[in-house]
């Protein structure tokens, strides 16, 4: 999985993330890893263009929640703890979408990232749109 | 990724399984492809995922039904290999295989006994802090196919995933 960062300025500063390849077990800890980098110089609004990601698991989903916590200031698990790092995690995700973290993919039923974050119910809390222009318009 | 092959066999499935809860019996025996893996490991996830898609397209599925397959794989072997291996590498054997009226892929390690068709499903409106691990994962697989049955093998685990074709070899 490649990563590339572009920055764009909205109503605040956002950095925009953009991710090639599949994102799954053996390589969710490398994108929540360059994460902290970028929270460590100064970003606190990210988006992630995901557009370019034709597969995403569950894996993913650990990654893009561990960012969350991380641009709200708050540490995320420890990918070395491994999925036990779930227990590890205090911030309560029930209070509603975040407004750190937001998601671009492609439009359409058929995409894999869509289908996880609404069979899993992330996109309650992780806000996926389908335009940069919307999702940068949405920080 | 090494210690692997991929061979082309017939497949002998071609009546419903047991509480699978897809019914019909298949028109036709279809052939189908076995990858197996001496001591898989995270790395080789996206081959296998090569496998289970270049499967589906020399066997005829349906190109709708393909991202379904991918994710309910995916998870599941990800499950074996962190949680049945502890991350150390195991044994894979990955069978895809179909007749008129479904996919069936079958599942084999050598890790402790688990049967994740005895997971409950995962409580959706509780953060991810509250839910336990591995559940995403067979709720993902479980989402995505019409039918898992486990099987306990003398030496490890056996998962079966079923999904269903239509009338028109679509998935239903």
């Amino acid at each position: 999985m490649n990563l590339t960062v572009d920055r764009a300025d909205a109503r605040v500063p956002v950095t925009i993330l953009r991710l090639e390849g599949d994102l799954d077990a053996s390589n969710f800890e490398a994108l929540l890893e360059r994460g902290r980098e970028l929270y460590a110089e100064g970003t606190r609004h990210l988006l992630l263009d995901m557009r370019g990601v034709p597969y995403m698991g569950s894996s993913g989903l650990v990654a893009l929640h561990g960012l969350a916590l991380v641009l709200g200031g708050e540490a995320a698990p420890d990918p070395e703890s491994g999925w036990e790092a779930h227990h590890a995690i205090a911030r309560s995700v029930e209070s509603g979408m975040q407004p750190n973290l937001k998601v671009v993919a492609a439009a359409g039923p058929d995409n894999a990232v869509r289908r996880v974050f609404q069979r899993t119910g992330m996109d309650r809390f992780i806000e996926v749109l389908d335009d940069e222009a919307a999702a940068l318009a949405a920080f | 990724m090494g210690d692997s092959s991929v061979v082309p066999r017939p497949s002998t499935r071609g009546s419903p399984e047991a509480g699978s809860g897809v019914t019909g019996a298949g028109a036709r025996v279809e052939a189908g492809r076995t990858l197996a893996i001496g001591r898989a490991t995270l790395a080789d996830l996206a081959a296998i995922r090569a496998f289970v898609r270049d499967s589906a397209r020399v066997l005829g599925v349906p190109p709708g039904v393909e991202p379904d397959l991918l994710i309910a794989v995916d998870e599941t072997v990800t499950n074996v290999l962190v949680h049945g291996y502890g991350r150390a590498g195991g044994w894979i054997e990955v069978l895809v295989s179909r007749t008129a009226d479904r996919v069936t892929i079958r599942i084999r390690d050598r890790a402790p006994i688990f049967d994740p068709t005895r997971r409950a499903a995962p409580d959706l409106t509780l953060g991810l802090d509250h839910r336990a691990p591995g559940g995403l994962g067979i709720h993902l697989a479980r989402s995505s196919m019409d039918g898992m049955i486990h099987r306990t093998l003398d030496d490890g685990n056996e998962l079966t995933l079923v999904k269903a074709l239509g009338e028109d070899g679509r998935g239903r």
